[in-house]
């Protein structure tokens, strides 16, 4: 029984699956994962990858142009769901078919005004420069996958 | 895994998941009748806030005649509040901190360490050698 399990243990849905890994196809990895529901997925935005479950919060350093606070986000570009023992992994993006993920902005604060110091020789010394980088809070609000 | 403590494992308020409240419950706007320093507040006031008051029902909008120089005063549904004075500034500048005020979630500001923050246990927990297929452990 216990090799059993641990032959599927570790089961992807890439082309190019690691080594120990089984793959198999969406329709044999979709039930396993729906058995579980502590699961993450992989989300992709401005080419940045952030690993995310439901209720998390993310704090971008950036203010996303034409947002306003209560707006709704779409995921589309995720590359991995999983639990703990399986991943559901696309070439390189999963089809949206597969998975519902959703996020809510509830906020666009700045981080605190911090104060910076640059010695250069066209400075004569020194001179100060004041940063305050705007933000964007988003939290996750719904994360599934369809059966 | 190890367990939580029970404390933790107490659900929290997350907003956003289910239902999302704005978090900007009451604005403030004080002016002067008389002072100078109020004009542009003055000005703000009888152009914008009948429009603003009708486009966000959510925030509850008060102004105050009273003398001295004017500001602008955002309440929080934690209990925080923020306070910008507005002495001798344009309407715009007066109309761009009421957006500040309204788009905050009256938290304190701090930097971004991780992007991500989470308050669920980790998915995949600590790797153990003891549970992985031996054919996927690297071998010496």
């Amino acid at each position: 029984m216990m090799s059993l399990l641990r032959q599927v243990r570790h089961m992807s849905t890439a082309a190019s699956a690691p080594s120990g890994f089984l793959k198999v196809s969406a329709e044999q990895i979709k039930p396993l994962l729906l058995a579980n529901q502590h699961i993450f997925a992989k989300v992709h935005m401005h080419n940045n990858a952030y690993l995310v479950t439901k209720g998390d919060q993310m704090r971008l350093p950036y203010r996303f142009k034409g947002l306003k606070v209560g707006d709704v986000i779409n995921f589309e570009h995720v590359s991995q769901i999983g639990s703990r023992d399986h991943v559901f992994q696309g070439d390189k993006y999963i089809s949206q078919d597969h998975f519902n993920i959703k996020g809510v902005v509830t906020a666009l604060t700045a981080e605190p005004m911090t104060t910076h110091v640059h010695h250069r020789i066209k400075d004569k010394g020194y001179t100060r420069t004041q940063r305050k980088v705007p933000q964007t809070i988003i939290r996750i609000s719904e994360l599934e996958l369809k059966a | 895994m190890s367990a939580r403590p029970a404390y933790q494992t107490v659900a929290r308020n997350l907003n956003g998941v289910g239902n999302f409240v704005l978090q900007c419950k009451k604005v403030t706007f004080r002016y002067c009748n008389w002072g100078g320093s109020s004009d542009g507040m003055r000005q703000y006031l009888d152009k914008n806030l009948q429009k603003i008051a009708a486009q966000n029902p959510e925030i509850e909008f008060v102004a105050v005649k009273d003398i001295g120089h004017p500001f602008i005063r955002g309440e929080f549904v934690n209990g925080a509040e923020k306070t910008i004075c507005c002495k001798n500034k344009h309407p715009r500048f007066i109309n761009g901190k009421f957006e500040m005020l309204k788009s905050s979630d009256g938290a304190p500001r701090k930097q971004m360490k991780s992007p991500v923050e989470s308050i669920n246990e980790s998915v995949r927990g600590i790797w153990s050698p003891y549970h992985t297929d031996p054919k996927a452990r690297h071998k010496i």
